[in-house]
């Protein structure tokens, strides 16, 4: 409602924290679609064209994970900036009209529900597929 | 709208109990494990390229040594799942953070990989 042009640009928290997630989902990701990119190179001379369809399942799983990464990063942002434009709903410390209204669970802005445990859980099972497609390749199955 | 939010989030044995934390340690809990996921790609990228590459090593310790670093690699998603889950419990319940007690077998295990490798050169 408030959120003048100072509000907009000052970054949510000092320590950019959001913005270190989102870059660590970021290295995280790319380094699952460069595994899979691997995976695509390395798995059809042992398991036969099944492999196609499995790493380019793995290629599409990590670039879903960059993108479902970079919309929760937009969420989380969203969102914080939002609870702090309710927190203190003057914007910044500039007019003191209506300053110390906000309160409440809006007033903590640090406190609010932001991320999921879902793309975590679907990264890990993808991190684990990877190791499962390494182990075949170390064992050379035919 | 926040308790509706809470209720959909998954897992329900994370999100069903205690209070919303800071978000900025949900963050570090979720670096955390991000950090973990991109450990295991690098064993397990080991793990492979020592296999793939060859380097001249005795091959029965090259395949142990890669062996090692695989499993190690599949062991790393766990401990990045199940730490990031039991973590975000305990910062919900405001208890004492959780160890990760996968980190010293891994650690034992990057270990071993090494000494598979020292001996391979050794004994090629």
């Amino acid at each position: 409602m408030t959120e003048g042009p100072a509000s907009a640009v000052r970054p949510w928290d000092p320590g950019l924290q959001p913005e270190r997630t989102a870059l660590a989902w970021r290295r995280t990701g790319l380094a699952l679609t460069v595994g899979s990119l691997i995976g695509l190179r390395v798995l059809p001379p042992l398991l036969g064209p099944a492999a196609y369809l499995l790493a380019g399942l793995g290629v599409v799983a990590s670039l879903a994970v960059l993108a479902a990464a970079h919309r929760r990063y937009r969420r989380v942002h969203r969102l914080l900036l939002a609870a702090r434009v309710a927190g203190r709903s003057g914007g910044d410390d500039g007019d003191g009209a209506g300053s110390g209204a906000g309160s409440g669970s809006t007033s903590s802005p640090a406190r609010v529900p932001t991320t999921g445990g879902a793309l975590p859980a679907a990264t890990a099972a993808l991190a684990l597929a990877a190791g499962l497609a390494a182990l075949v390749v170390a064992l050379g199955v035919r | 709208m926040t308790a509706e939010d809470r209720d959909r989030r998954f897992p329900r044995r994370v999100y069903g109990t205690g209070q919303e934390p800071d978000v900025r340690f949900s963050l570090a809990n979720e670096r955390t494990f991000l950090a973990w996921v991109r450990t295991s790609l690098a064993l397990v990228a080991g793990g492979v390229a020592l296999e793939a590459l060859g380097l001249g090593l005795q091959p029965g310790l090259r395949l142990t040594a890669s062996l090692v670093l695989i499993v190690a690699g599949i062991a790393a998603p766990v401990q990045a799942w199940v730490g990031w889950a039991r973590t975000e419990r305990a910062l919900r319940a405001d208890r004492p953070l959780p160890s990760a007690p996968l980190a010293l077998p891994l650690g034992i295990a990057v270990a071993v990989a090494g000494v598979l490798v020292l001996l391979g050169v050794v004994l090629a």
